[in-house]
């Protein structure tokens, strides 16, 4: 029998990997085991509802330098599962299991860590993009914004210019702000914990 | 030893001070993390990913080195500086107990 499998569309940020990794696990324990991801669709198995938990971290490590990094955590009873955009996903049962074990990080220097490694690794590469982009063509971006200040009526390459500029500003904004609010979360737990 | 590992160091964390101070045997990451269990009742937990992290840490810093694999685990021990930031901390510490009252 072929197993019951659905896709469900699911779209998280760095300031949302706790949320997503609850998500899993709410799936799993309503029955619906998590098979893989590409970043925005996730594929579900159908299964008996399990007591599992979901846990994803960034190692930062290259990928022929990971051997050892999974060596440990399968000794520590983490099954992997699958790698994303530099994110690696575990499973683990979570019956029997104290708190400390269904962690992957046991203080929150290693967890604020984790996601100053991601920040490092993305953001300067991202907003090294966005001004490539913005210098390849800054003479036409300014020729538009021009003749916008100065009321002139624009053409429809010229709105289609505009629009590309306003996207890519909103999506640096929106990675921008992201980052923010991860980094603050991370950081306002780990004080209180500390 | 420089000023600036000194002072990451010393004082160091619980997490820290038993991953040093189990490497003065050679031993892999998730034995450090049973002994350390044994050793405290269970009262210290040391999970997967604060443990790969601060061996990683460790080693880049020069107070444990790699040693050899088994079966792709990475086994460390701990080198002279890192003796030398244990024994820090060890007296930093009977100096905390000594003044709280204890022998």
């Amino acid at each position: 029998m072929m197993n019951e499998t659905k896709r469900v569309f699911g779209y998280f940020t760095i300031a949302d990997w706790e949320r997503e990794q609850n998500w899993l696990t709410e799936m799993s324990a309503q029955g619906w085991r998590f098979v893989k991801t590409n970043g925005f669709f996730y594929t579900f198995e159908r299964c008996e509802p399990e007591q599992v938990v979901y846990r994803l971290d960034y190692s930062g490590l290259r990928k022929g330098d990971r051997g050892d990094y999974y060596a440990m955590l399968r000794d520590y009873g983490w099954e992997y599962l699958q790698d994303i955009n530099g994110f690696s996903y575990f499973r683990k049962p979570a019956d029997g299991a104290s708190e400390a074990d269904l962690e992957l990080f046991s203080d929150g220097a290693s967890r604020i860590k984790m996601v100053k490694k991601f920040l490092v690794a993305k953001m300067p590469l991202i907003y090294l993009l966005y001004i490539a982009a913005i210098l390849i063509s800054a003479e036409r971006y300014c020729d538009v914004l021009k003749k916008l200040l100065h009321g002139e009526s624009l053409q429809s390459g010229e709105v289609m210019i505009l629009l590309t500029l306003a996207f890519m500003t909103s999506m640096l904004i929106f990675m921008t702000v992201q980052s923010v609010r991860a980094y603050r979360r991370i950081k306002k737990e780990y004080q209180n914990r500390a | 030893m420089t000023e600036k590992l000194r002072r990451v160091y010393v004082p160091m964390t619980e997490t820290g001070f038993y991953i040093l101070f189990c490497l003065r045997e050679e031993m892999h990451g998730y034995s450090i993390g049973q002994r350390v269990k044994e050793m405290t009742d269970g009262a210290v937990s040391i999970s997967a990913g604060t443990m790969y992290g601060t061996l990683s840490k460790m080693e880049k810093d020069g107070l444990i080195q790699f040693s050899r694999e088994e079966e792709k685990r990475k086994l460390y021990r701990i080198t002279e500086l890192g003796e030398e930031i244990l024994s820090l901390e060890i007296e930093r510490i009977k100096r905390l107990y000594r003044n709280i009252g204890g022998v």
